[in-house]
């Protein structure tokens, strides 16, 4: 609320994100069209022809008056089903801010984000909360696991939340972190585990509620390159099984697995690419 | 999240929880404590009273030589022009036997004497008196084992509880046994009643010598014909606050004192009743005062400790939503485990004020726990952990996600 009084406060920035809004939305349009084609990956026939997330005129301003920051600007894409994309760009140009607005993580100054055709800034927290609970799992750099759970409780908690029975839960956990190689680690705690090991551990509890939308912020950015590659091949994996995932990264040697490109900088939409 | 998913959180994330919580149960354990214990006590000191003063009924009474009033309000007398202590005389029974409502008289003479016992000698307290003093005060010294002495025995002794059975080491002074008192033999008659652990416990260690054997083993230390104290046993239908006026009318003339300057009281149940109990309102008005400041400071203190404890796992909250918990679940999360530290503080500080109250109730100090106590307690210690935990939850399960998880 102060920062979209802020923004009519500063004539000039907001003058000219309003102006570049709706040109960049008409013009994502034309490109967002072309995007879903003609990619190598198997993924079944039509899948790609469902919108599951967009942002619309999406703005985030940090702060107010002088010191205020517009972490996104006018920011306006679509991601459509089963895609894997990457949102690159350097350090503070507003890769994680993004990925946290498309998660409902946070709240957009302006804007809207649509998630599966529900227009997210419309409805209630605890609303949200379910939407994000059963629509979207996280990944993050720092893992973010509770640290007085173990790898398996962590896993279950999503679970818990959403009352699945103590039985179908264990068993739901414990099938996820075998098929993730971490059946011999179930019963320990954060940590007794390795980086990798724990960035395993988180991507299972991202996964147990079977969410259509993976969102990744660096999710190898703790880990060495041998292991990072592993998380990687995980992620592929998962968009071979029809996932969306988008992949939030600075590094662009993990940009080879993707099949779409965003590349940001100070908060806008630089370049939105198809590779081949 | 369902309600028996937030125990099951709740206890999870005590498993290893960080000294700031054990320090929020220790908190809540030592105001259980202090209450408990301090309010036991003190029902035990007036249930002990209350037993007591029911054997005192308002037909008894006894003379003692000390103005008590005058002793109370002027710290013993010390110094002051008008020392209210003073003597009573045989004389002074014989007045008293001819004030009409009094029924029976029983004089008493004590003083400290050396009792031995198989080898052991013990310096104590010994009561010389009339034989009368078991039926006057008959539902305090009931003679458990054998019986009182009579009017015309010479060198016997009853004995209270303590005094036959644990004052001499593995050796019982039961009933026919013989000890020496100042040397000279006595023959145990009689064991009285167990008095318990209350007011009287001390009685318990009492050593009953007939009044003249009493008289010459404190020959040295009493004038011709003084006596320590009078028992009195009033006729039914007299006014007893009438008999004490003519009591100490009697007395006043025999010591040739006025009324104000009587080196003497009258002890009757109501002026007892009313004296402990305006010291025992007191002490416990005092030991409320002290228990609600303790409470409260303890109350804030925990409040504290508990608002860290939630700042510290903001960033759980962030987890928590991430994963799709509303503000309700996390609310739910951290009432259920504010709860649970109470309920910890309150068995483990129950548990601890129970033990301590045993071990002092060892030493002779009257307690009483009420059913309804460790209800309250229950009530206070769950109370005092959601009221502590709830303000901080619900303002941090109100954060905006991404705030939260990036709380370090
Ligand atoms: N809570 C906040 N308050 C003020 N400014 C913020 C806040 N969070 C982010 N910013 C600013 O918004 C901009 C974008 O931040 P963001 O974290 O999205 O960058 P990023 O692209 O993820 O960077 P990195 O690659 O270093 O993680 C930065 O300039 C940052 O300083
Ligand atoms: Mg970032």
């Amino acid at each position: 609320m102060t920062g979209a009084k802020s923004a009519s406060s500063k004539p000039q920035p907001a003058g000219k994100a309003a102006a570049m809004c709706t040109q960049a939305a008409n013009s994502h349009e034309a490109a967002g069209t072309s995007l879903h084609t003609g990619n190598g990956k198997p993924v079944p026939p039509g899948m790609h022809e469902r919108e599951i997330l967009r942002l619309e005129c999406v703005s985030k301003l940090y702060g107010s008056g002088e010191s205020g920051v517009a972490a996104i600007r006018d920011m306006d894409f679509t991601i459509h089903n089963g895609e894997l994309t990457s949102v690159l760009g350097p350090s503070g140009s507003g890769k994680s801010t993004l990925l946290h607005l498309m998660g409902l993580l946070d709240k957009p100054t302006t804007g809207k984000v649509y998630i599966a055709g529900t227009d997210t800034t419309s409805i209630s927290d605890a609303d949200q909360a379910r939407l994000r609970g059963k629509m979207i799992g996280f990944v993050f750099q720092a893992f973010n696991l509770i640290s007085s759970f173990t790898a398996l409780e962590n896993v279950e908690l999503p679970l818990m939340i959403y009352d699945v029975p103590k039985e179908e839960r264990r068993k739901k956990a414990t099938a996820i972190l075998e098929r993730l190689q971490m059946g011999h680690r179930l019963n320990h705690l954060p940590s007794q585990l390795s980086g990798g090991e724990r960035q395993r551990v988180a991507i299972a509890r991202a996964l147990i509620n079977d969410p259509e939308i993976i969102l990744a912020d660096e999710p190898t950015g703790n880990l060495d390159s041998k292991t990072g590659e592993e998380v990687l091949k995980i992620i592929e994996d998962l968009h071979q099984e029809g996932r969306t995932i988008i992949l939030v990264t600075h590094d662009e040697s993990l940009v080879k697995v993707t099949e779409k490109v965003v590349r940001i900088r100070d908060g806008r939409l630089v370049k939105s690419e198809v590779l081949v | 999240m369902k309600f028996q998913d937030s125990i099951e959180y709740a206890v999870k994330s005590l498993r290893t929880r960080q000294l700031r919580s054990w320090l929020t149960i220790l908190g809540i354990v030592i105001g259980v404590v202090a209450m408990v214990v301090i309010t036991s006590v003190t029902e035990g000191v007036s249930k002990s009273v209350t037993d007591m003063l029911s054997t005192f009924g308002p037909d008894k009474m006894f003379i003692v030589p000390v103005n008590i009033d005058k002793a109370m309000s002027s710290g013993s007398g010390l110094g002051g022009s008008q020392m209210p202590f003073g003597k009573l005389y045989q004389k002074d029974v014989d007045s008293v036997a001819s004030v009409p409502g009094v029924k029976e008289t029983a004089r008493v003479n004590y003083g400290r004497a050396t009792v031995k016992f198989k080898g052991k000698e013990i310096d104590t307290v010994v009561y010389g008196g009339d034989t009368k003093i078991f039926t006057i005060f008959g539902d305090f010294f009931q003679i458990d084992i054998g019986r009182a002495y009579t009017e015309s025995e010479r060198r016997v002794v009853v004995l209270g509880y303590d005094a036959a059975n644990s004052m001499w080491g593995k050796d019982k002074a039961a009933v026919g046994s013989v000890m020496q008192i100042n040397g000279k033999d006595y023959r145990v008659v009689g064991v009285m009643k167990d008095l318990g652990n209350g007011m009287a416990a001390h009685d318990n260690a009492a050593i009953f010598v007939p009044f003249d054997d009493g008289k010459e083993l404190f020959k040295s230390q009493l004038a011709a014909n003084e006596v320590t104290a009078i028992y009195i046993q009033v006729d039914t239908g007299f006014d007893p606050n009438e008999i004490k006026d003519g009591i100490e009318r009697k007395i006043a003339s025999n010591h040739r004192v006025t009324l104000e300057n009587k080196d003497f009281s009258v002890i009757t149940a109501d002026f007892i009743r009313q004296t402990v109990g305006s010291i025992l309102s007191l002490l416990s008005e005092l030991l409320f005062a002290i228990t609600a400041v303790a409470t409260i400071v303890g109350g804030i203190g925990i409040s504290n400790t508990m608002f860290m404890a939630v700042l510290e796992r903001i960033r759980e909250i962030g987890i928590l939503k991430s994963i799709g918990a509303t503000d309700r679940d996390i609310q739910l999360i951290f009432l259920t485990e504010s709860a649970l530290i109470g309920l910890i503080g309150g068995i483990l500080g129950f548990a601890a004020a129970v033990a301590i109250l045993f071990i002092a109730g060892q030493f002779g100090v009257p307690y009483l726990i009420r059913i309804r106590w460790v209800i309250f307690v229950f009530v206070f210690s769950i109370g005092v952990g959601v009221a502590a935990g709830y303000i901080p939850a619900r303002q941090a399960s109100r954060m905006e996600p991404v705030k939260a998880l990036g709380y370090v």
